[in-house]
């Protein structure tokens, strides 16, 4: 690895939140690290809430349609790694589609190495589906749950 | 800073063991599944032997009279926390006068990654009782250690070193080194073995068994020794040896053929035949093996011993090493 491709690597940070990375090859080890940004990429649970979503210039027809079918809203991943629908010592998953799981209930993990970081629903409501299966890779801030708010 | 409001007995105050106090009779003591202790302290930050509370009897609960930051780690108890769920392998925030409760561990019809038996309370700063002869562990054969040299009882409070709100990221977890270091031989939990001195006084027949076939661990084993049953291991000729100085994870076949693995409150001599001995990196294996369950044996040599020892090292270092950047992100964010 040269420093043109640490330049790189600055350059497709910058416009992210991610304020580390670490990258290891036999030969090389890099580590990079900055300030967070404005907004606080470090937020743990960065997920929309179903408030957050609704725009202020949302037709009122929409919004009165709405009110019959409640909206949907995504956990997003707090950080990159295997997203795992349960705990590696249990057999049920931590929220399997059509339960009910309130805020900041832990309803998936992102595995980094031996770490388990919890995934925390951000806001009342009912499990639609997974996005990303058990055991698949996970980027920042992917969609990982549909839930439909209660 | 914990008040022990379960009448079951048996839990103990636990570090890494009494090391280097065999010459005086001195047993070692110590925890059973050193591994969880370790990862408890680790999620913590605590020095890594650190003393914790082992559990090996459930329903097990407690009552946080301060605030206080604790780890949960060897088997899964389905824990709670007041109404809230806890996973296993995890670090918390306690607030004053929540009440930690641990169920029974799955039954020994589980898979086998699942045939765990002691889980561990560790607290921020580690379990504060006196430094005797260099750890905090209960020596229960000599009274002393731990929490008056005794094991636990309803009512009994314990301090922590570090108690409060912590500065430390909590509420993530780990994988448990039995998914990371699955060691099983035909769905049975399996420990490596090293032959000892008086294993080729057993017959051809014997040596093959104890390799071939599985150990169950009946009702008479705990932190002293476990007892197997099995197929009867016979000697060449039989054998008067004298005493001589045994350490945690000596298999000694005494007269009935049956094999008795000493644990970590092994007395530190005895004089029945060492068939082999456990090795240092799978005793943890075995301090989570419960009551009724079988295990297998498999045998090593001195090179095949160090490398699990070093493959152990790799995974706590590994540990350390994520659990720091954690720290790290947490202490920016």
């Amino acid at each position: 690895m040269d420093i043109v491709q640490i330049s790189e690597i600055f350059d497709w940070l910058a416009p992210t939140s991610i304020c580390e990375l670490e990258f290891n090859t036999p030969q090389t080890h890099l580590r990079l690290r900055r300030a967070p940004p404005e907004n606080d990429c470090a937020a743990p649970h960065s997920a929309s809430s179903p408030e957050a979503e609704t725009s202020p210039d949302t037709a009122p027809a929409l919004l009165a349609a709405e009110a019959v079918a409640p909206k949907s809203f995504a956990a997003k991943a707090p950080c990159v790694g295997v997203f795992l629908h349960r705990h590696p010592l249990r057999s049920e998953d931590l929220a399997p589609a059509g339960g009910t799981v309130r805020t900041g209930q832990i309803i998936g993990l992102l595995q980094i190495g031996a770490l388990l970081l919890p995934l925390s629903a951000p806001a009342d409501g009912v499990v639609i589906e997974h996005l990303v299966r058990h055991g698949g890779i996970s980027g920042y801030a992917d969609e990982l749950i549909i839930l439909q708010a209660l | 800073m914990i008040e022990i409001l379960s009448t079951s007995a048996l839990a103990t105050v636990q570090d890494l063991g009494r090391l280097g106090s065999l010459r005086y009779g001195v047993g070692t003591s110590g925890a059973m599944d050193p591994l969880a202790l370790r990862a408890g302290n680790l999620m913590l930050g605590n020095d890594e032997n650190a003393a914790a509370v082992e559990i090996p009897v459930f329903p097990f609960q407690i009552r946080f009279t301060a605030d206080c930051a604790f780890a949960l780690s060897g088997a899964d108890c389905a824990a709670r926390l007041d109404a809230q769920t806890l996973l296993p392998w995890s670090v918390h925030q306690a607030r004053a006068g929540q009440t930690l409760h641990l169920a029974p561990p799955q039954s020994i019809d589980a898979p086998a990654l699942l045939r765990t038996s002691r889980a561990y309370l560790t607290l921020a700063g580690g379990i504060d009782v006196p430094d005797l002869l260099e750890s905090r562990s209960t020596q229960l054969r000599g009274q002393f250690g731990g929490h008056e040299g005794r094991a636990l009882r309803k009512g009994d409070c314990l301090r922590a070193g570090e108690p409060g709100i912590g500065k430390r990221a909590v509420g993530f977890g780990i994988v448990p080194p039995a998914v990371d270091m699955p060691l099983q031989v035909e769905g049975m939990n399996a420990v490596r073995v090293l032959p000892a001195a008086q294993y080729e006084s057993f017959t051809e027949d014997s040596q093959a068994t104890f390799w071939s076939e599985p150990w169950k661990i009946t009702a008479q084993s705990d932190r002293y020794g476990y007892r197997l049953a099995g197929t009867t291991l016979i000697p060449k000729v039989p054998m008067e040896i004298l005493s001589h100085g045994i350490v945690p994870g000596v298999i000694q076949v005494p007269h009935s053929g049956q094999p008795i693995i000493q644990m970590r409150d092994a007395q530190p001599s005895g004089g029945y035949p060492k068939f082999g001995t456990v090795i240092e990196a799978d005793m943890w294996r075995l301090g989570q093996a419960p009551i009724g369950s079988q295990i297998r044996f498999i045998k090593v040599g001195w090179d095949e011993a160090v490398a699990a020892l070093a493959q152990t090292q790799d995974w706590l270092h590994e540990l350390r090493r994520l659990i720091e950047l954690q720290q790290w992100s947490h202490g920016r964010a």
